[in-house]
C-alpha cells in the first residue's frame, strides 16, 4: 500500500498519455473521413455560370466545408464513445477517480479537436492541389490572403467548433450512459423537435445559426462557445459522477 | 410529409452517428485498439497536407488581389460615348486591335457575318485628306472579383478588306472556366459582408463581376459612300 498522494496534474497527465497512446485509431477515422470529404468536396460547393458581352464564364467554388462539417461530426462520435463503458473502463487501469478520469478525456477531447480542426483546414489545400492537377483549361482564382489577425480568429474559430461539438457528443453521451433508452429517445426527439419547430417556422437550427454564427464579434462568440462547452462538459461531469464505481 | 422529406438529411446523418457509434463500440471492445499503424497514417496525411500547402504557395496561380481592386466607375461606356459621337475622346488604352486597309474607291460594302457569340456594335466615322480604311477595336476590361482582369479570353473578330468590300466576322463567345477556393466558414464569420455567409452562395460573387464593352469603329475617308448587309448605326 502507498502512502504517497499522486498530485491531479499527474494522475490526468498519465491517462492522457495513455488515451493519446491507446485510442490511436480515433486518427484513422479522422483520415478516412476527410478522405471521403474531400472526395465530396471535388464536385465544389457552389457553381454557377451566366454569359454577357461575348464571354460564357463558369465559375465553381471549393472549399473544405464538407471537411470541416465531417471533422466536427468525427469529434463529436469520439466524445459520445469516451463515455462509453468500454472506454470508461480502461481508465481504471490505473490510480484515478472520474473527476480526473472526466478531466483527462477533456484534455483528450481538446487535442484531437486541435489536430482535427488544422488538418481540416490544411485539407483545403490538398482539395486544391487535386483539383489543379485533374483539370484542363481551367483557370484558377485564389481568393484574397486574408489579414494575420483573420488567420488567427479563424483557426481559433475552426477549433473551438470542433470541441464544441465534442462537448454536445460528450453531454449526449452521458445522458446515454444514465439509461441507454437515452439512446434511442434522444435522437428522435432531436428529429420530433426539428420537424415540430420546422412547422411553427421557428428553425432550431436557424435559431442557432443566428446565436453562434451571425455573431461577428470575435469576442463575444469565443464567450458564448467557451460557456456553453464548458457548461456541457460541467452537466457530463455531474451526470457521470453519478455512476456507480466501475459499473 | 414534405416537412420530413426535408429533415432527410439531417435524419441520414443522426443514422449515421448511430452506426458510426455502434461500431466504435465494438472496435473498443476488440482490444486492438493500440498502435501505431493510426498514428503513422496521420503523420502520412500531415506530410502530404504540408506538401500540398507548399505547393498551394508555389504554383502561379492567379489570385484576388484587393489592393489592385480595379476602379470600374472610371472606365468609359464605350457605347454611350459611341452613340453620342464622342469615340475619339476616349483613351487609346482602349483601342486593342487596329486594322488599316487602303482604299482608292468611292463606294465601300459592308458585310457583316455573325458568329457563336454576341454581335460587337459597329459605328461608323469619317477621316479627312486620307486614302486609308482605319478599323478599331474598342475594348473595356472584363473583370470578374473586383480584381481579375480575364479581358484576354474574348475572342477578336475578323476584318478584312476584298475590293470593294469590308466582311467583318464576328467572334464565337470567349470561355472561360474558373475555379474559385474560398476561405471555410469559421474564417468566413469574422469577414465583413456577403463573404460572412455559412452557405455560400456562387450567385453573390456575380454581383461584382464586370463585363466591359466591346465596339468597332470604322472610320472611311470622307469621300466614300457606305453600304451596309445591317442597319447603319
Amino acid at each position: 500500500m502507498s502512502f504517497a498522494t499522486p498530485k491531479l496534474i499527474d494522475i490526468v497527465k498519465k491517462q492522457f498519455l495513455f488515451k493519446w497512446k491507446g485510442y490511436r485509431p480515433f486518427f484513422t477515422n479522422l483520415v478516412i473521413l476527410q478522405a471521403i470529404a474531400i472526395i465530396f468536396s471535388l464536385g465544389g460547393i457552389g457553381s454557377s455560370s451566366h454569359g454577357r458581352e461575348g464571354v460564357n464564364v463558369s465559375e465553381s467554388i471549393y472549399s473544405a466545408d464538407f471537411v470541416l462539417a465531417f471533422t466536427m461530426l468525427w469529434a463529436f462520435i469520439v466524445a459520445i464513445l469516451l463515455t462509453s463503458k468500454a472506454y470508461r473502463e480502461a481508465d481504471f487501469v490505473f490510480i484515478t477517480n472520474r473527476f480526473t478520469a472526466q478531466l483527462a478525456n477533456v484534455a483528450f477531447l481538446f487535442t484531437i479537436s486541435v489536430i482535427g480542426a488544422i488538418t481540416a483546414i490544411l485539407s483545403r489545400n490538398l482539395l486544391w492541389m487535386i483539383t489543379y492537377f485533374s483539370s484542363d483549361n481551367i483557370t484558377f482564382v485564389k481568393e484574397a490572403a486574408l489579414h494575420p489577425s483573420e488567420y488567427v480568429m479563424g483557426g481559433i474559430a475552426t477549433i473551438l467548433y470542433v470541441f464544441l461539438f465534442s462537448a454536445v457528443g460528450y453531454l449526449l453521451g452521458s445522458i446515454v450512459q444514465m439509461n441507454k433508452m437515452f439512446a434511442f429517445i434522444l435522437p428522435v426527439v432531436f428529429i420530433a423537435l426539428l420537424i415540430l419547430f420546422g412547422m411553427q417556422e421557428q428553425y432550431l437550427l436557424l435559431w442557432l445559426h443566428e446565436f453562434y454564427y451571425q455573431e461577428d464579434s470575435f469576442i463575444w462568440w469565443f464567450v458564448k462557445t467557451g460557456f456553453t462547452a464548458t457548461a456541457f462538459f460541467i452537466a457530463s461531469f455531474y451526470l457521470l459522477n453519478r455512476q456507480e464505481v466501475s459499473k | 410529409m414534405h416537412i420530413i422529406f426535408g429533415f432527410m438529411p439531417i435524419i441520414i446523418v443522426v443514422a449515421l452517428v448511430i452506426i458510426a457509434v455502434f461500431i466504435g463500440l465494438k472496435v473498443g471492445r476488440s482490444k486492438k485498439t493500440r498502435g501505431n499503424k493510426s498514428l503513422y497514417l496521420l503523420v502520412g496525411y500531415g506530410f502530404l497536407l504540408v506538401l500540398s500547402t507548399i505547393l498551394y504557395y508555389l504554383l502561379p496561380v492567379a489570385a484576388e488581389d484587393p489592393t489592385q481592386k480595379i476602379d470600374v466607375t472610371q472606365i468609359p461606356n464605350l457605347s454611350m460615348e459611341a452613340y453620342e459621337g464622342k469615340l475619339a475622346n476616349v483613351d487609346e488604352k482602349y483601342i486593342t486591335q487596329k486594322w488599316t486597309f487602303p482604299f482608292e474607291g468611292n463606294q465601300l460594302n459592308i458585310e457583316e457575318y455573325w458568329g457563336n457569340g454576341d454581335v460587337i456594335d459597329v459605328y461608323y466615322g469619317t477621316r479627312k485628306n486620307t486614302n486609308e480604311i482605319e478599323v478599331l477595336l474598342y475594348e473595356t476590361p472584363l473583370i470578374i472579383g473586383e480584381s481579375f482582369d480575364a479581358s484576354e479570353i474574348r475572342i477578336a473578330p475578323k476584318v478584312s478588306l476584298e475590293d470593294d468590300r469590308l466582311l467583318i466576322q464576328h467572334p464565337d463567345a470567349g470561355n472561360i472556366q474558373l475555379s474559385q477556393f474560398k476561405n471555410e466558414f469559421p474564417f468566413r464569420q469574422f469577414l465583413k459582408g456577403s463573404k460572412g455567409d455559412l452557405f455560400y452562395s456562387a450567385d453573390l460573387d456575380w454581383d461584382s463581376d464586370y463585363y466591359g464593352d466591346r465596339v468597332i469603329y470604322i472610320r472611311v475617308p470622307a469621300r466614300v459612300q457606305l453600304e451596309s448587309n445591317v442597319d447603319e448605326q
